[in-house]
């Protein structure tokens, strides 16, 4: 064990010390609390023996430092008491220290106080050690359980938890927000006659382009089987549109064969547009029904593009196909 | 709580070293390793003249604090090397001190008590010088 001794007197001081290495232990001394106080903020020790009355900061201020500092590790604090002193020890105990040990001690007395404490470090270094991999464990479970295993996008969990957040950033900040739900166009026919694994690869493959072709802000989630929902941060429907029609073209552009469509030709996405307004902030469900209106347009009109839904303050909202972008 | 040692202002009768206090250092000895008696002992009577100078000095300027705080330290110190009669009369020291503290408490004259205190000490030098000699190689 590593140990820090503070005492100002240099005759208990080369006794400690002899006494320590004579039972193979390392230690670094300070000829008083202030020295001490200054080696432990440098490198923490696991034993601090320590006079109890020194010019400076005296032990039992030491030791109450000690204890207000250490985090994670633990450090055993012995006071030594002068010989006839034991008034003190109660104190120092109640202070923080550990045990005591009074001069002249012998060497079985500072040994105890050594195995001690270092079952005690020992045991706190365990559970330490044990905390920090639970708290790394509920840290990947609490992802693991908002992640879609298959594309690595978010899932319905955290979708639910995201919107709550959006919805209170919306009313109260007046956050602007945009929705994208994305679809793959014939997904169906695609795993028909490419199959499932391949169907699999197709929607990582789509996922990774609307990661890369968004924002750092925004969010993707995987919505249902081969739909996606992104959710563009701070942006007006116009702007959301060209963003959404550029990974709508990435998309076709990874050029994956699709066989199943008449005539063949490559996977594509359609997607509906809407953004989230004050006025509604609360209404997420309406928000996400009208990018899925957007989306039914988009589909309906030939798919391989996007259409956004324009809430206007009078009157119904209405659906305008976003212009495609430069190929 | 064991018993305090008594107290008294008076030469204790005896000893000056408690040959059981160096049997304590003798087994800090590490094989290969400085003598740790002879070490203790040069380390304690190099100090001793400075030591009691320094309280002859508080005691002239008044300075109960620092008469306290060095009688103190070297309570601790003959502690360590087993020397219980000079032991007792730092204690002494330190209690007059600390009495002399408190508010309308005087120092007086603490001379005599430092005289004894000298004497022991010339003892303590005797019996210390004794003991190195014989464990010295």
């Amino acid at each position: 064990v590593k140990i820090l001794i503070a005492e100002d007197d240099p005759i208990s001081m080369l006794v400690l010390r002899r006494a320590v290495e004579k039972l193979g232990h390392e230690c670094v001394t300070a000829a008083d609390g202030t020295e001490a106080w200054a080696l432990f903020q440098e490198t923490p020790f696991d034993v601090v023996v320590s006079d109890w009355l020194m010019p400076g900061i005296e032990g039992i201020e030491l030791c109450r430092r000690i204890r207000a500092v250490e985090a994670g590790s633990y450090t055993y604090f012995v006071f030594m008491t002068a010989l006839g002193g034991k008034q003190n020890f109660l104190a120092g105990m109640r202070a923080g220290a550990d045990d005591y040990l009074s001069k002249p001690f012998d060497l079985d007395e500072l040994e105890a106080r050594l195995i001690a404490a270092s079952r005690v470090t020992s045991l706190h270094r365990k559970l330490r050690d044990q905390n920090a991999e639970l708290e790394r464990l509920i840290k990947s479970s609490f992802e693991v359980a908002r992640t879609d295993p298959l594309t690595g996008v978010g899932n319905r969990l955290r979708l639910r938890e995201d919107l709550e957040a959006i919805g209170a950033r919306v009313e109260r900040y007046g956050h602007r927000y945009c929705a994208a739900l994305c679809d793959l166009d014939h997904f169906k026919k695609y795993n028909d006659s490419h199959g499932h694994l391949a169907g699999d690869e197709a929607l990582r493959a789509v996922a990774q382009a609307l990661v890369a072709g968004l924002r750092k802000g925004d969010a993707v989630y995987r919505y249902g089987g081969e739909e996606f929902l992104a959710i563009l941060a701070e942006q007006t429907l116009d702007g959301a549109g060209i963003a959404m029609d550029r990974v709508r073209l990435a998309v076709e552009q990874l050029a994956i064969p699709h066989r199943g469509k008449t005539p063949p030709g490559v996977v594509t996405m359609s997607a509906g547009l809407a953004t989230l307004d004050a006025a509604d902030a609360a209404m997420t469900d309406a928000w996400l029904n009208r990018a899925d209106e957007a989306l039914y347009c988009a589909k309906a009109t030939g798919r391989n593009r996007v259409v956004a839904c324009d809430t206007q303050v009078d009157g119904p909202p209405t659906l305008r196909a976003v212009p495609p972008s430069e190929g | 709580v064991p018993a305090m040692p008594s107290v008294s202002s008076t030469p204790p009768p005896g000893a000056p070293i408690d040959p059981a206090v160096l049997g304590k250092l003798r087994r800090m000895q590490s094989a290969g390793g400085p003598d740790v008696v002879v070490e203790v002992i040069d380390l304690f009577l190099g100090m001793a003249p400075g030591r009691l100078d320094a309280l002859r000095t508080a005691a002239e300027a008044g300075d109960a604090a620092e008469l306290g705080r060095l009688a103190h330290t070297l309570k601790g110190s003959a502690a360590q090397v087993g020397a219980m009669g000079l032991w007792r009369l730092c204690l002494r020291i330190e209690e007059i001190a600390a009495v002399a503290r408190e508010p309308g408490g005087e120092l007086g004259n603490p001379a005599s008590l430092l005289r004894l205190l000298a004497a022991e000490m010339e003892r303590v030098r005797v019996a210390l010088e004794a003991e190195r000699s014989g464990v010295a190689p």
